[in-house]
């Protein structure tokens, strides 16, 4: 027991290089195969995460090219009806499921730990598991379009179309199915994030002090755990609707088709707001950096994160007002989708007052923020449009309609995780992006998309539907539909600027320093790329901009262990340390349970059995997960 | 009330009541319609009215004399529920213009 005592390290017996050292050491991931598949660093994982999701935006992209070029012309036989209605649902359900929620939870992943000062997140295990999960969705889903088997049911599935009784074959269950992958992954980083915030803060963050992008992160996580159960049921039991025969939705046998759309936009309407918030968190944390001031207006903006977070719970029937629901009751639902537009515009307001208080540069993070402002003002307006019964019975399953969701989100998401890019590339690589190609890239795609979606507004009005694969020459629409396929080329090849920019930025770009943007938060604190350990010291934090503060060096808590994974645990809401904690050292146990579990999940899209002898390598896994292996994290 | 209760009103009470007359405007149209009663309209403004007492108890401890800690739940707590009476009133003046039985 002495001998043991001995031979603990402490950061306090060790100078700067002994410490880099010792830390590295313990924090780094072992070299070879072996130890990329087991690494537990939350930077690496979230690196992983990022780049797939960005594949998964490419291929998206690529669909929506070929419905534009389908739809350039009336009458168009470049895509079979039944490969459109593929190509479409593919479309939505993986820019939905594994492009842009999956990038909004990477980007916490990666930026959470080293936001709050901490040198991992929190479970990183399930963190991995996650990952690979997440990663056999997105393959099960384009396995089954490359093979003609995707789903062709829309990205939310109604029944009775995706039921048993008119979807034929396992083109709906690899869509429920992909869901459960893909929600699985999800729920995981979620549970990370919020135990992360509320236990791993550095001394001194009180929640006054909790960076914005953190709090969108939370109040993100927080969506997710109560959103996402909803369509893993709805999911679930759609599969059991189709191979058991249980009679869910349908209402021949008491079952209930509005139950499915209830359930699916109970999740689904959150689901705008776990992409929006994290975007949200994004721009109130990059703008300051760029007006070299403090945000405008911190506490309106906690409070428009939450207070859009709960509301969006209570918009989901606008999705649904053609379904004959009395009108009393859909006017709630009315009542709170206009409500929801006082945090938005709280927020739009704060953003405006740090703009015109401070001094703007305007590098390429700053372009894609003013980009967004615009875009997500004008998609806003037209949400109190659509919020509105009269007016979303005209236009309810119109291109108007596409054209006002494709305005939030890629306005409301898309330009903003831009901006985060341009803006964490440095952090994450250690090297700059281009100014030149970032400014082109901005201009291609900020043109481009107001050409391609602004049209798809007089579209609707005109009355063109959703999700049709062609149309008649008599129509009105062949002009404005050569237009806005004519724009996406623009707006694709904006997108082709930026992927060249990053990719070639890796290797070639400049160096940045620690902290190249004189940025105020604590990711800033460490260098570019950040180490496996992420803080040589774990930062005590004295205010909101503790870079801007302290340019110096920063306050410090010493007397953490560097002979194991060790973090420091404080308090809810002041960050008071009270504990110190182990991290999870690296096992490859997750990702064979993540393996595990793809097995099952598919298997059980063919027999129910599957869930019986399915769960048994799961155990195994599970039990290889937690066996405990005499790892000095293992020590309580 | 204690503070440390109190400082909660806003944040708790007002998403509270919004989310059970949310529910309520789902179940009362169909009585209302069927027995020529008004219990949407009542229900929303009661609703309305607990949001407005637990803001107003957020704003009570939104004083300098607490800690820092509780006077930022206080003040987001006012604030949100500050938003969520403004719902709640939207959800009311609905009640009073739009008959429950119109489908």
């Amino acid at each position: 027991m002495v001998e043991q005592r001995l031979s603990v390290i402490a950061d306090t017996d060790l100078d700067r290089a002994g410490l880099e050292r010792e830390l590295e050491k313990t924090w780094g991931a072992q070299p070879g195969f072996w130890g990329m598949i087991a690494t537990v660093d939350h930077k690496v994982i979230a690196r992983r995460y990022i780049v797939t999701a960005f594949v998964f935006l490419i291929l998206g992209g690529l669909l929506a090219l070929a419905m534009r070029l389908q739809l350039a012309q009336p009458e168009a036989r470049f895509i079979n009806p039944d490969r459109y209605n593929q190509i479409f649902t593919m479309h939505g359900s993986n820019m939905m499921f594994l492009f842009a929620v999956p990038v909004m939870e990477a980007m916490a992943v990666y930026l959470v730990p080293l936001m709050v000062g901490t040198r991992n997140i929190a479970f990183p295990r399930l963190n991995a598991f996650s990952y690979w999960v997440f990663l056999a969705g997105g393959i099960l889903l384009w396995l089954a379009f490359l093979l003609d088997a995707a789903p062709d049911v829309g990205w939310f599935a109604y029944v009775p179309l995706a039921g048993p009784e008119y979807g034929a074959g396992k083109r709906a269950d690899i869509w429920a199915q992909m869901i459960t992958f893909t929600e699985l992954s999800a729920l995981a980083i979620a549970v990370e994030i919020v135990v992360t915030v509320f236990t791993q803060r550095a001394p001194g963050m009180s929640l006054d002090r909790i960076p914005l992008l953190v709090w969108a992160m939370l109040v993100m996580a927080f969506l997710v755990i109560m959103a996402m159960p909803a369509i893993m049921f709805a999911s679930s039991t759609l599969i059991m609707d189709r191979l058991v025969g249980t009679q869910f939705y349908n209402p021949a046998e008491g079952g209930d088709a509005l139950l499915w759309q209830h359930v699916f936009w109970f999740f689904g309407h959150p689901e705008v707001y776990i992409i929006f918030l994290p975007a949200v968190g994004m721009v109130s944390t990059i703008l300051p950096t760029f007006v070299q001031r403090p945000v405008f207006g911190y506490l309106p903006l906690v409070m428009a994160l939450i207070a859009t977070g709960i509301l969006s719970f209570g918009l989901w029937v606008h999705h649904m007002f053609v379904v004959g629901l009395p009108r009393l009751g859909e006017s709630f639902f009315t009542a709170s989708s206009m409500a929801i537009a006082v945090p938005a515009g709280i927020q739009i307001f704060c953003w405006l007052a740090t703009l015109w208080a401070g001094r703007p540069v305007f590098k390429v993070p700053m372009l894609f923020i003013i980009g967004f402002i615009i875009t997500f003002v004008i998609g806003g307006l037209t949400g109190v449009m659509v919020a509105s019964v009269p007016f979303d019975t005209q236009v309810h399953d119109t291109y108007f309609v596409v054209a006002h969701f494709h305005y939030v989100l890629i306005g409301g998401a898309v330009y903003p995780l831009l901006a985060a890019i341009y803006y964490w590339f440095p952090k994450m690589t250690g090297r700059m992006m281009s100014e030149i190609l970032g400014r082109w890239a901005f201009w291609l795609i900020f043109i481009g998309f107001h050409l391609t979606f602004f049209p798809m507004h007089i579209l609707g009005l005109q009355g063109m539907p959703r999700r049709i694969y062609t149309y008649q020459p008599e129509l009105p629409w062949g002009g404005l539909n050569l237009f806005v396929s004519l724009s996406s080329v623009m707006l694709a090849a904006g997108f082709l600027v930026f992927f060249i920019d990053a990719v070639r930025s890796c290797v070639h770009g400049p160096k940045a320093g620690e902290n190249p943007w004189n940025a105020p938060t604590l990711e800033w604190a460490t260098s570019s790329p950040p180490p496996s350990y992420n803080f040589r010291s774990i930062p005590v934090v004295e205010d909101r901009n503790p870079l801007w503060s302290r340019p110096g060096e920063l306050t410090v808590a010493a007397g953490l262990r560097t002979d194991r994974r060790e973090l420091l645990v404080t308090s809810v809401v002041e960050a008071l340390p009270h504990a110190r904690e182990s991290s999870a050292p690296q096992s490859v146990w997750p990702f064979w349970a993540a393996i595990a579990t793809s097995i099952m999940l598919i298997w059980s899209m063919f027999s129910a059995w599957a869930v019986v002898w399915g769960s048994m390598p799961i155990a195994i896994a599970l039990i290889g997960w937690f066996w405990p292996k005499g790892a000095p994290e293992e020590e309580s | 009330m204690r503070p440390a209760i109190a400082q909660f009103g806003g944040l708790v009470v007002a998403p509270a009541a919004w989310a059970v007359n949310m529910q309520l405007g789902q179940i009362l149209p169909h009585i209302d319609c069927a027995s020529e009663l008004i219990l949407t309209a009542t229900g929303s403004f009661i609703a309305m009215l607990l949001a407005i007492i637990g803001t107003v108890l957020s704003y009570r401890t939104y004083t300098p004399s607490v800690s820092r800690g509780t006077r930022f739940v206080a003040g987001l707590a006012v604030l949100i529920g500050a938003a969520f009476v403004f719902a709640l009133y939207l959800q009311g003046a609905a009640t009073l213009l739009l008959d429950a039985c119109e489908r």
